[in-house]
């Protein structure tokens, strides 16, 4: 409840520095709904001059790309800006602040991280989802469950890469780098995972499962995905995020306050 | 014509790139690996189409194309419209206007000199990179010579529409929305993620009046000599003329926009 009367207020403080500028938090909204669309188009094009990506129909692919807008939408809601902030924190010695105060550092952070523009890409995605549920007639099945907690596990992951960079901050001092490295990795996430060779396929399930932002959670709801093939992405989902906050503790003993 | 002042510039945008190299280095190990993403892709979708010419691509060509569309976006980037804002903003502009350099030509050359870094540095590695893996031919030295010019005219061009966005700022003061669309916007529209040869007829036949093919396509197309000759020396006309046309438009925004500034936040 106390976490929930702090994330409430950071989130009323978020709302109200960005509804500053009204013009601009509109445009805001509309270029990055705009930018979600551009995925799917690129899909509709593929779709028009070949037979597309083996073994998912334009509609099937759409879905895919709908819900990866939506666990990044979500990422970028919740949890991706305290990574920014911890690393503007380290290189001008601010970390310091963080710290006395009476919460845990990590959990203060991730209360803070709400980020508005987010919601315009999860409000993309789910025009997207809605477009292509309604061409595939899946109807009502028991496959929206697990659909759903890999979406959730999509976001768990995505406060682990964020938690991870936020670590090398400390660390390193500079690790924008860090950030690029990331924006090209999500392209792994963009088209199915069967497309890759057998390699690439257990780095993006196993060791950095950022499969379970799209290729998981479309599988499952379409019914394609076995009980094994179900759980053991999960489970490295939460592996993933217990090495990061690890990663995390161990690099917080290591902290010289920099800059000062 | 004192060219002192712009060389100045120039140095400046070195040493940032210089300071900035790690950075650099990242993006030549990462894009490759966001190029094996596009490799899988159409290698799964070629073999499940079962042609080998799609939209006037072979596999190959089209992989070829992914890797120079990449290497033209080393050029083809601009931060200029965050400038403005933060000039406009923060007041600084002020500052700005005491130099004897014009505001626009001032950014152009401190990120002319951060070009000018990535051609000494970067340019062999990643045309090696490209070479090796991703198809990328080898070419006469006469289409070499074109593609570059057609390539710095592209990052004129990128940095004029840039320039144009930002100066928006002006008006709107916060301007983070259009600048953040910017980039995959133009990507998407000049036919860095997609051949323009895949678009739908309509949009094949109006993007000749438009400037976005002239940051991207063209220079590609010119590279992988899928255009005749006089066709290039027509098209790289075309991008001489967008140039001179936003150059224009430029100075014309400015000095409306000018007028409104007030210096607030000095």
């Amino acid at each position: 409840m106390r976490y929930f009367r702090i994330f409430w207020k950071y989130v009323s403080l978020d709302l109200s520095s960005e509804f500053r500028y009204k013009l601009n938090i509109a445009m805001k909204f509309l270029s990055l709904i705009i930018m979600d669309f551009i995925g799917p188009l690129i899909a509709l094009l593929i779709y028009a001059n070949t037979l597309g990506i083996p073994g998912w129909t334009l509609y099937e692919f759409l879905l895919f790309q709908g819900t990866l807008t939506i666990v990044l939408g979500l990422g970028h809601a919740f949890a991706f800006r305290f990574a920014w902030e911890v690393m503007d924190m380290v290189r001008h010695g601010e970390l310091d602040k963080i710290m006395v105060k009476p919460l845990k550092p990590l959990t203060n952070l991730m209360l803070g991280s709400f980020n508005f523009p987010g919601v315009a890409e999860i409000t993309a995605g789910l025009v997207i989802i809605v477009i292509a549920l309604s061409n595939l007639n899946l109807g009502f099945t028991w496959n929206y469950i697990p659909y759903i907690m890999f979406i959730l596990l999509g976001v768990l992951f995505q406060l682990g890469v964020a938690t991870l960079i936020s670590a090398s901050a400390i660390l390193f001092i500079k690790s924008w780098a860090l950030f690029d490295v990331w924006f090209h990795t999500i392209n792994f996430a963009r088209y199915p995972a069967m497309i890759f060779s057998l390699g690439i396929r257990f780095i993006i399930t196993f060791i950095f499962p950022i499969a379970v932002a799209s290729f998981f959670p479309a599988a499952a709801l379409l019914g394609r995905l076995s009980l094994w093939e179900t759980t053991l992405p999960m489970l490295s989902v939460i592996v993933f995020y217990i090495v990061t906050r690890i990663f995390w503790y161990m690099a917080m003993r290591k902290y010289t306050s920099a800059g000062g | 014509m004192n060219i002192k002042k712009y060389t100045a510039l120039m140095r400046i945008g070195f040493k940032i790139a210089v300071a900035y190299r790690f950075h650099g280095i990242v993006s030549i190990i990462m894009t490759p690996v966001s190029l094996i993403v596009f490799y899988f892709l159409w290698q799964s979708i070629y073999s499940y189409t079962g042609e080998t010419l799609i939209r006037g691509f072979t596999f190959e060509a089209l992989i070829g194309y992914y890797a120079l569309s990449m290497i033209i976006a080393f050029f083809t980037w601009s931060h200029v419209d965050k400038d403005i804002e933060s000039d406009v903003r923060h007041g600084h502009l002020i500052f700005k206007m005491l130099q004897p350099v014009s505001h626009c030509l001032n950014s152009f050359f401190i990120e002319l000199g951060i070009h000018s870094y990535t051609i000494l540095i970067e340019t062999i590695p990643i045309f090696l990179i490209g070479y090796l893996f991703f198809y990328v031919p080898l070419v006469s030295a006469i289409t070499i010579t074109l593609f570059f010019i057609s390539l710095m005219m592209a990052a004129v061009l990128y940095y004029q529409f840039a320039y144009f966005l930002g100066l928006s700022a002006f008006w709107l003061k916060r301007i983070d929305g259009i600048r953040r669309m910017r980039s995959p916007l133009i990507a998407f529209l000049s036919g860095g993620i997609l051949p323009l040869t895949f678009f739908p007829v309509w949009y094949t036949d109006i993007h000749h009046l438009l400037p976005f093919q002239y940051m991207r396509y063209v220079p590609i197309m010119i590279y992988l000599e899928q255009v005749p000759f006089n066709n290039v020396l027509l098209l790289m006309l075309g991008q001489f003329l967008w140039i001179l046309g936003f150059a224009f438009i430029i100075k014309i925004i400015w000095n409306i926009a000018y007028k409104k500034f007030s210096g607030v936040g000095t």
